[in-house]
């Protein structure tokens, strides 16, 4: 796995709430980060400090207002967020309320037409790890708050990218 | 006041309201279809040639719809704050401007300004823009819904704008496509007066054929095609209430690569739509204000004043008496705790709203003339039936938001129905009211096939510009539209207020 560095990456936003409209909020502010192949790695700040924006930025959700994003040695700081292949698990799991669990987990593989014959195996695998795999039919609203998550997490290991981040990833994990 | 006589009071006035709706909204408006019973109807190779043209159009203007519609939606819906308001009122202006006026305008711009002849094609180019409106607001409601974070994280596992849009956004928002399609193709199949002003003798469609078959006094053929303009919105009706309960889509096939490719296209819709907006509604819209500013001289005399008296006063008869029946009905859809009669009464009202007035108010006059009441009577029935729905809609939706335990706070306190009434529900439904007062006039002022196919001597404001247009006195007709588009917009600027403080 390739590393990542981010050089420089600064954000700000324009607020847009009525007392104080058209003010400049620095979210982040010159940070130089360097992950390695590999690794875990866990951000640690207090709420609002801008983790989840330093996040966002590395997936493409977001575009910095300055500094430079490297992947593996080449600059993605302008690449489009489906060419990055980096699997992100939202704070709200965000896991299509149409599609049951299985179509949520397999999602990434075939947009990306990666779903060929013998790939239910390694869905199959995936969701016994995360323990649903006697869940494969249920739709989002029928799982709890720990279910949604594990399937949020099945969802962005399925496509084997060189990267996943989660926000606040262990929050309704239940250690048995 | 006790509880006891309380509570046959307000069954009582249930009994009346839905007695109401059923004995003067309802039967009358679907009398009609006994004739296909009794088979007293007739079917002529004039009226097919008339049904197929209606539904050509009607077809045409949701596809034209469907594209460009969906694609103003979603652009309102992603647009900055700042030009949502501007933009937000310009969607809503073909609504309130009473077609009538629409009509001579997109005449003149299309038929004077490009030589553009009167037919199918006129037609379709007039339809589009009053129903434009109707696709955006339902399919824009229907993308508000949707979790912006859906496409963040389809985006992250690779899919492409398009694939994101068809198997992300399209089965979420499918509901407002659905009724925004629905509310497009019915209501280009109800228009009248403004089809009038731009169809041929060949092209005719067919409310404007029962139209001149009600002149005519050929009472067969008309009923035959409002049998069939009827039962036509019963089935689309159907078919929607159908396909909107069908909760889960097919999405298994995707073509990845073949959706990347599109991606430049896509992206190129912006200024696709911007065009279309531009070139094909806004400027057909306003043009009769060019017309007029060009061409103008003062021409208001006496038959115009007594068209704008007879109009505005049955605008606000029908609304006030609407609104007195309107409250206690919303009341009862909202409030009934058994969720199958509340929804029997809903799609009552969803069918008379679909019904094409033509053939609505064909029917109502066959229905009341047995009793020989007078002309202006008739009329206001008439109007009272297309308007009534658009009265009950928005209270019903008001006050299913209000929790009931606020009522239930006010009883505990000691309030009996009447203070509940007067100092809970009618402060926190009075925007929706107004809004639906709102709309009922302005609806009311804009009909004219109803008006047509119930009344011979009474001329309102459409009807009148109808005559006008036929007469060719373009500047009288020019004249009026101007002073319903200053109308329309002050009325489109009470809406917006309303809509706010709510």
């Amino acid at each position: 796995m390739p590393n990542i560095e981010l050089r420089n990456i600064s954000k700000t936003f324009t607020s847009i709430s009525e007392d104080s409209r058209g003010k400049i909020i620095t979210a982040l502010d010159n940070v130089n980060l360097k992950i390695k192949k590999n690794t875990y790695n866990t951000l640690l700040g207090p709420s609002g400090c801008g983790k989840t924006t330093l996040l966002r930025i590395i997936a493409g959700l977001e575009k910095p207002t300055d500094g430079k994003i490297y992947f593996g040695g080449s600059d993605i700081t302008n690449a489009e967020t489906q060419k990055r292949n980096i699997g992100f698990v939202f704070q709200n799991y965000s896991l299509f309320p149409h599609m049951d669990v299985w179509h949520n987990v397999s999602y990434g593989l075939m947009v990306r037409g990666k779903y060929k014959k013998g790939k239910e195996n390694e869905i199959h695998d995936i969701l016994k790890m995360v323990k649903l795999d006697d869940r494969t039919t249920a739709y989002p609203k029928e799982l709890s708050g720990g279910m949604q998550q594990r399937v949020a997490v099945a969802r962005a290991i399925a496509t084997k990218s060189q990267l996943c981040f989660s926000t606040n990833p262990w929050a309704h994990w239940m250690p048995e | 006041m006790n509880h006891g006589y309380e509570k046959h009071f307000s069954n009582i006035v249930y009994l009346v309201t839905i007695s109401f709706f059923i004995f003067i909204i309802f039967l009358p408006a679907v009398y009609v279809l006994t004739f296909a019973i009794g088979g007293n109807f007739l079917l002529s190779d004039q009226l097919i040639n008339a049904l197929y043209v209606s539904f050509f159009v009607s077809l045409s203007v949701t596809v034209i719809n469907l594209i460009f519609g969906t694609s103003f939606a979603w652009i309102f819906v992603k647009m900055d704050k700042k030009y949502k308001n501007w933009f937000d009122n310009l969607i809503d202006l073909p609504l309130m401007i009473p077609t009538a006026a629409l009509g001579l305008s997109v005449y003149l711009f299309w038929g004077e300004f490009w030589s553009v002849g009167k037919g199918i094609s006129m037609i379709i180019l007039l339809h589009v823009i009053f129903t434009l409106p109707y696709m955006v607001r339902s399919v824009s409601a229907s993308l508000e819904q949707i979790n912006t974070t859906y496409n963040e994280a389809a985006s992250t596992l690779g899919a492409s704008i398009l694939t994101i849009f068809r198997t992300i956004d399209l089965p979420l928002f499918k509901d407002g496509v659905v009724v925004g399609s629905v509310l497009t193709f019915t209501r280009s199949l109800s228009e009248t007066g403004a089809t009038m002003m731009v169809a041929s003798a060949l092209t005719m469609t067919a409310p404007v054929y029962v139209v001149n078959l009600k002149k005519e006094g050929n009472i067969p053929e008309a009923a035959a095609a409002s049998i069939i303009l009827i039962l036509s919105a019963l089935a689309i009706l159907a078919a929607a209430k159908y396909i909107t309960r069908q909760k889960h889509f097919n999405f298994s096939t995707f073509y990845p690569r073949f959706e990347y490719s599109l991606t430049d296209l896509w992206k190129a819709r912006n200024i696709m739509s911007a065009l279309f907006l531009v070139l094909f509604i806004i400027i057909p819209t306003f043009y009769i204000i060019l017309y007029n500013f060009v061409n103008f001289r003062p021409v208001f005399n006496m038959i115009m004043l007594e068209a704008f008296i007879v109009s505005f006063g049955l605008a606000a008869i029908v609304t006030a008496v609407g609104l007195i029946f309107a409250i206690p009905m919303a009341y009862f859809i909202a409030r009934t705790r058994n969720e199958k009669i509340s929804a029997f009464f809903e799609n009552l009202h969803d069918i008379v709203l679909l019904v094409p007035t033509s053939a609505l108010g064909f029917s109502l006059g066959l229905f009341w003339n047995k009793l020989n009441l007078s002309e202006y009577l008739v009329l206001i029935l008439s109007h009272l039936s297309f308007t009534f729905p658009l009265l009950v809609k928005p209270l019903a939706a008001s006050i299913k938001n209000i929790e009931y335990g606020i009522e239930e706070s006010a009883m505990t306190l000691g309030a009996n129905h009447k203070q509940i009434l007067t100092t809970i529900l009618f402060p926190l439904i009075m925007p929706a009211a107004i809004a639906g007062s709102i709309m009922a006039f302005t609806r009311s002022i804009s009909e004219t096939g109803a008006t047509l196919a119930v009344s011979k001597n009474i001329k309102t404001i459409p009807v009148l510009i109808v005559d006008l247009v036929d007469q060719n006195k373009m500047f009288e007709a020019g004249f009026i539209c101007l002073l319903l588009f200053i109308m329309s917009f002050i009325f489109l600027l009470l809406l917006k207020r309303t809509r706010s403080d709510n």
